[in-house]
C-alpha cells in the first residue's frame, strides 16, 4: 500500500505570520505604553467666573476682621490668604491663615494654610454670600493682603481641590 | 565514509531562534538605555506636560526670594540660575532650608528666605523641580526646562 506524504510546507507560513503578529503587538504594547504618558489629561484649572472680593476691613491691635463677597458666578470652599509688611514687599508671604480665630468668625476654619468654610465640600460658600473672619495675633506692620479662593473642581470622574490664582486679588491695609 | 550532509534543520531552527532572540535582547538593552523612562505625575501624566502647568509669582528684594504658588502644581524646589558680570552660578532653593516646605511648596503657599550667592545678581532665572513617580525607582524628582522658568531682573 502506497504511504500518503504530509506536506509540511504550509507550516512555516503559518510560524511566520504568528511571529510576525505577535512581535507586532509586543512593540505596539511597548509604544503605547511609553506614549500613553504623553497624552494630556484635563488639568485642575478654576473656571473664568471665580471672584471674591473684599467688602470691608478693619485693623486693629493686631486684630484683622474681614468682610468677603463671593461675587463670583461659582461656590467657593475657602482662600488662601497672605500678606505684607512693607509698600516694597511685591508678593504676600506671611501666612495669615495661622492667625484665623475661628470662635470670633461668622464662618470658618482654617487648617493652618488655608480658610475653608465647611468640612462638607456641598456646603459651602455660595455667590453672594457674605462671610466675616477675624485673625487675631497678626504679626505688626501689616501693609497689605492677598486672597486666592479655593474651589472644590469635578475633573473628570474626581472631585479636586484647586486654588484660583488667576481670582487672587490683592488689597493694601491701612491698620493702627 | 562520512554521510552527514550540513546541520540538520532542528539544529538550523534552534541556533536561528538563540541568535533571534540574542540580538533582541542587545537591542532591547541598547534602547532602554537611550531612552529614559518616563516620569509621571498625578493621574500617570508625563512631568513634562505638567511642567506647562506650573504657575507662580516670583521676586527678589533686599537679598530676599519671594515666591508664591499661584497655581496647583506642588513646586518640590526651585533652581536658581543666578547670573551676574561675567558668571553665573546655579543653587537649589528649598534645600536645607526650614522656611522651604520640606514636601514642597504647595497650592495657594508662600515662601520668603534669603537667597545666598545672589550677590551683584544681574539676572536670576528660577526653573521649577517637581517630584515625580517612575516604576523602577520610585519618586523621582524632575527638573523643568529653562524656558518654563520665571526669570527676575535685579535692578
Amino acid at each position: 500500500m502506497k504511504k500518503k506524504r504530509l506536506s509540511k510546507k504550509g507550516m512555516s507560513v503559518i510560524i511566520g505570520y504568528v511571529l510576525l503578529i505577535t512581535f507586532g503587538i509586543i512593540m505596539g504594547g511597548i509604544v503605547y505604553t511609553y506614549l500613553k504618558t504623553y497624552v494630556p489629561s484635563e488639568i485642575d484649572k478654576c473656571p473664568d467666573g471665580v471672584s471674591i472680593f473684599l467688602k470691608d476691613f478693619t485693623c486693629v491691635n493686631n486684630q484683622l476682621n474681614l468682610t468677603i463677597k463671593n461675587n463670583g458666578k461659582f461656590n467657593l470652599q475657602g482662600y488662601f490668604i497672605h500678606a505684607t509688611n512693607n509698600s516694597n514687599q511685591t508678593i504676600a508671604t506671611i501666612n495669615l491663615a495661622k492667625y484665623f480665630d475661628a470662635s470670633l468668625s461668622e464662618n470658618g476654619l482654617s487648617n493652618n494654610a488655608l480658610i475653608y468654610f465647611n468640612t462638607n465640600s456641598h456646603e459651602n460658600f455660595a455667590p453672594g454670600d457674605i462671610r466675616y473672619n477675624v485673625f487675631n495675633n497678626t504679626p505688626s506692620g501689616i501693609y497689605s493682603i492677598e486672597l486666592i479662593p479655593a474651589r472644590f473642581q469635578k475633573i473628570g470622574s474626581t472631585e479636586r481641590f484647586v486654588s484660583c490664582g488667576s481670582a487672587k486679588i490683592s488689597e493694601v491695609l491701612t491698620c493702627s | 565514509m562520512n554521510k552527514k550532509r550540513g546541520l540538520s534543520p532542528v539544529v538550523a531552527t534552534v541556533l536561528l531562534i538563540s541568535i533571534v532572540i540574542i540580538i533582541g535582547l542587545i537591542v532591547f538593552f541598547w534602547f532602554r538605555g537611550i531612552t529614559h523612562e518616563a516620569i509621571t505625575k498625578f493621574d500617570g501624566t508625563n512631568v513634562k506636560l505638567v511642567c506647562g502647568e506650573v504657575s507662580f509669582q516670583a521676586d527678589y528684594t533686599n537679598g530676599e526670594l519671594l515666591v508664591s504658588n499661584d497655581g496647583n502644581v506642588p513646586i518640590y524646589r526651585l533652581k536658581a540660575k543666578i547670573e551676574g558680570a561675567g558668571s553665573y552660578t546655579t543653587v537649589t532653593v528649598g534645600e536645607s532650608d526650614s522656611s522651604w516646605p520640606s514636601v514642597g511648596l504647595n497650592q495657594g503657599e508662600a515662601y520668603n528666605g534669603a537667597l545666598g550667592d545672589a550677590q551683584g545678581a544681574t539676572k536670576i532665572l528660577l526653573i521649577p523641580v517637581l517630584i515625580g513617580q517612575t516604576n523602577s525607582e520610585g519618586k523621582k524628582s524632575y527638573t523643568c526646562d529653562e524656558s518654563q522658568g520665571k526669570e527676575i531682573v535685579v535692578s
